[in-house]
């Protein structure tokens, strides 16, 4: 079942042109020019359920706007959304009931007060009968393991426990489908790591569907299973993440460190990055040629030691932004 | 002494410049101080009405009691008292103020002069309103001479640097005490009490004298008697209290100041 | 259904609210003892004025302390439950209200509840010390109860409809500031003083007309239905323009995203 659709969304934001200093007063009583942006630029996409897909894009892309988009937080300027069957800007206050919002960077919690009481405000927020939802209190905290701190006012919490309650809050009333935008901005790397253990955990034990946008590759490579990545409002590349990886990190780069100084013959899919005296950095492009044929151009014997790496997918995804931006030029 | 002076000119300027980008909240502010006016008009005129008019309300005639309104609501929308109060505590209770010790000014004067300056950007836009106000709406005091719009003027930029001068003290009682709002409250209570709504031949009459010698006073009814009923005599009498209550409080703001000052270097590790 | 769940919402906010600021007890006390010194220092003047002065068309102190208590009364309801609505410019300019726009509530409603304030207490304690003061009868204080909610309801509107400004120009809540503030210093002078333009003002974009004159006039000091009706009018109809311009305003909402592309 399909449970995101979007058809040539599109969202432009105006604003006015400002002036500075003199060029102030010449224009305060004439029609001041209009800037149109176009934040998000015909973008079409679907979901199905239980997917987890990450937005990845620089900062300014318009993952954000499409999040926003799709819970109803910004109206469109045109195209289609259907969100569980929903249209999010007609239909507001039904998808919010199902879907569930965890945006990085601001608190969605009383901090003063205890988890229990932030879990019970949800409550009153969501309309959940009050049985129903001290029994979910209950089933989630012994998922999340917080039930040690349950009661405790949420700012004496540390970073970790604060964003299980978090995860828990946002959870109490069942949403099908889970929106992170940015959570793990400005978290320290342990953090990092505890918030994308209890995403997968949503994810695979709760059969969550995840929709994350981040600017971190680390997030998306380990929990999205799909990746869409988006800049200057359109969409650059919509695939599963073993495909991006098949098709970007098939290029391996061997080091090597000879006992002599052989020179090294270029081949195809064979490159010589860098030399030195008897160091050597390689590019091997794996759908071309294979490590046997590398190997083949010197003696096992004369090897002093050997690293093989993969390119880091974040400089994949660099080389992506750069090929969107040389098509704009 | 001179480049004593240049050093607080500079810090007059400066302010006076940073001023300009909350040029719009003052013509907010200017707005509410014409409704205030406004209303005040039209109680006077009519508690004046009732009893036949063209009388006279404890030596005050209808026009009179207005000019002294304008006057005692103009000095109280230049001073955001509030503001300095909050400044001046917030920077003792969050520690910022230890920056500021060791540089070459004396913070409590720093912050009177830099507020001075806000005052004086803000009497830029209100002072004209006022001025339009009593000749355009009320009429003409019978006591007005031209020659009075000097004295008067400085009458008022006396008051309002009295006010910081007292404001900037309760301010630097953060040093002792927490919070020292409660103070502010107290003390500009007694400002619009005792000065800014009525002229003080209005208050009983054993009640007078304490008023008069009060730097009350000399913050509001003084200056606003003044312009409402001009007299070189009066106005000797009002400049020679404002000038001789502000060098008390003076003293007595850098007196606090350098014994809360220790406090800062004993909490300071 | 939706209506208990509304009041029950709003009900849960206040109760949290003042919960989490209640845990510093000095300063919650202090907040509260003090608007009520405030409000009553307000009367210091008028027996000033009453010196001078028997009646004031028909007021004497006694008619003053009631007016200023149903005045400070509506302004403690309105900021009991509704604080967030005087936050409204703000929230818009700094692109804060997603947080509502993820909740399945109005987000009207549910923006103006979520914030309380405490020395609004103190505000609505005043109001039954002025009473108190001025020897009110039991209808008195039977009357005062929807008095002031409809007070609160009108003062509350009527703030909404100039916040929704900050959708289309920079600074729309200082415009709503002043119109707010207006309100307070207006409501407080007894309605005979006013003259033909401050009484087309009092009963239009500064209600306090509605608010508190009519009150006032026709339900403390004498009885007339239809000015009664008027005013209950008057609340359903800026509450519901409320809500319409809100909506409306919405679609132009720009969430945090395009503030960070402004600067």
């Amino acid at each position: 079942m399909k449970i995101i659709e979007v058809k040539n969304l599109q969202k432009t934001f105006i604003s006015k042109k400002k002036y500075k200093g003199k060029e102030k007063w010449k224009h305060l009583f004439k029609k001041k020019e209009k800037i149109i942006k176009k934040a998000v630029d015909d973008i079409s996409f679907s979901v199905e359920e239980g997917e987890s897909l990450a937005f990845i894009g620089p900062n300014g892309a318009g993952k954000s706007t499409t999040i926003k988009m799709l819970t109803g937080i910004l109206y469109p300027t045109s195209g289609e959304i259907k969100v569980l069957g929903y249209n999010p800007s007609k239909e507001r206050i039904k998808l919010s009931k199902e879907i569930g919002c965890v945006f990085g960077q601001k608190e969605q919690l009383w901090v003063h007060l205890s988890a229990m009481d932030n879990f019970l405000f949800v409550g009153s927020i969501y309309d959940i009968p009050k049985k129903e939802l001290l029994e979910r209190i209950e089933e989630l905290s012994s998922v999340f393991e917080i039930k040690d701190f349950i009661n405790q006012p949420v700012k004496s919490l540390s970073l970790g426990q604060r964003m299980k309650c978090e995860m828990v809050a946002s959870l109490l009333h069942k949403p099908k489908l889970l929106f992170f935008d940015e959570p793990t901005i400005g978290l320290d790397p342990i953090a990092k790591e505890t918030l994308r253990n209890l995403v997968k955990k949503m994810n695979k034990e709760l059969g969550i569907t995840i929709l994350f946008t981040s600017h971190d590759v680390g997030d998306i490579e380990e929990v999205c299973k799909r990746v869409i990545i988006i800049n200057n409002g359109k969409i650059m590349l919509d695939d599963s993440m073993k495909n991006l990886k098949y098709h970007y990190l098939n290029k391996k780069i061997v080091e090597v460190n000879l006992k002599k100084n052989i020179k090294i013959k270029e081949k195809e899919g064979i490159k010589v990055l860098k030399a030195k005296d008897t160091m050597y950095k390689i590019e091997v492009d794996m759908n071309i040629t294979s490590m046997d044929e590398l190997m083949g151009l010197f003696k096992a014997d004369d090897l002093q030691d050997i690293s093989i790496s993969t390119t880091p997918l974040e400089d994949i995804i660099k080389t992506i932004y750069r090929g969107a931006n040389d098509e704009m030029v | 002494m001179m480049k004593w002076f240049n050093k607080y000119l500079s810090v007059f300027k400066t302010s006076f410049k940073q001023e300009k980008d909350t040029t719009l909240n003052i013509v907010f502010r200017a707005v509410s101080f014409l409704i205030m006016i406004y209303i005040f008009f039209q109680l006077w005129n009519y508690i004046y009405g009732q009893n036949g008019t063209s009388q006279i309300i404890k030596g005050y005639s209808l026009e009179q009691m207005i000019w002294y309104l304008i006057i005692t609501e103009l000095l109280y929308y230049t001073c955001r008292y509030g503001l300095i109060v909050k400044e001046i505590s917030d920077e003792i209770k969050n520690g910022n103020i230890a920056y500021k010790l060791n540089k070459p000014y004396n913070y409590y004067l720093y912050q009177i002069t830099s507020f001075m300056a806000k005052s004086c950007f803000s009497l830029i836009f209100l002072l004209p309103i006022a001025v339009i106000m009593e000749f355009g709406f009320v009429g003409i005091v019978p006591s007005f001479t031209w020659a009075q719009i000097f004295p008067c003027l400085l009458s008022v930029l006396l008051s309002t640097f009295l006010s910081w001068t007292i404001y900037s003290i309760i301010g630097l009682i953060s040093f002792w005490i927490q919070d020292s709002t409660p103070f502010t409250w107290i003390f500009s209570k007694f400002v619009m009490l005792l000065g800014l709504f009525f002229p003080v031949e209005f208050f009983p009459n054993w009640l007078q004298p304490f008023i008069k010698y009060s730097p009350i006073y000399s913050i509001m009814s003084g200056p606003a008697s003044l312009v409402a009923n001009f007299s070189w005599k009066l106005f000797a009498q009002v400049a020679i209290s404002q000038t001789v209550w502000a060098f008390v409080f003076i003293l007595v703001g850098i007196g606090i100041y350098n014994l809360g000052k220790r406090r800062v270097t004993a909490n300071g590790g | 259904m939706g209506v208990k769940n509304n009041l029950f919402m709003i009900f849960r906010y206040v109760k949290l609210n003042l919960k989490k600021q209640a845990q510093y007890k000095t300063s919650f006390a202090m907040q509260i003892v003090m608007m009520i010194l405030n409000n009553a220092f307000f009367l210091l003047q008028w027996i000033i004025v009453f010196n001078i002065t028997k009646s004031i068309g028909g007021y004497g102190f006694k008619e003053i302390v009631v007016l200023f208590g149903i005045c400070a009364g509506s302004y403690g309801v309105a900021h009991l439950f509704f604080n967030g609505a005087y936050k409204i410019g703000d929230l818009i300019y700094e692109g804060k209200l997603d947080v509502y726009l993820t909740q399945p509530k109005n987000v009207l409603l549910n923006v103006c509840s979520s914030s309380t304030s405490v020395s609004a207490i103190g505000d609505i304690i005043y109001c039954f010390i002025a009473f108190i003061i001025a020897g009110a009868t039991w209808w008195w204080y039977l009357a005062v109860i929807p008095v002031l909610i409809i007070g609160a309801l009108i003062y509350v509107g009527v703030v909404v409809c100039f916040q929704t400004l900050a959708f289309y120009i920079k600074r729309g809540n200082a415009i709503a500031d002043m119109i707010s503030s207006a309100i307070t210093q207006f409501g407080a002078y007894p309605p005979v003083i006013f003259d033909t333009v401050s009484k087309v003002l009092l009963y239009t974009i500064i209600p306090c007309g509605f608010m508190y004159f009519i009150p006032m006039e026709y339900i403390f000091l004498g009885f007339n239905i239809w000015w009664i009706v008027g005013m209950v009018a008057f609340a359903i109809f800026v509450d519901a323009l409320a809500f319409i311009l809100f909506k409306i305003g919405l679609k132009k909402y720009s969430s945090g995203n395009l503030i960070s592309g402004r600067l």
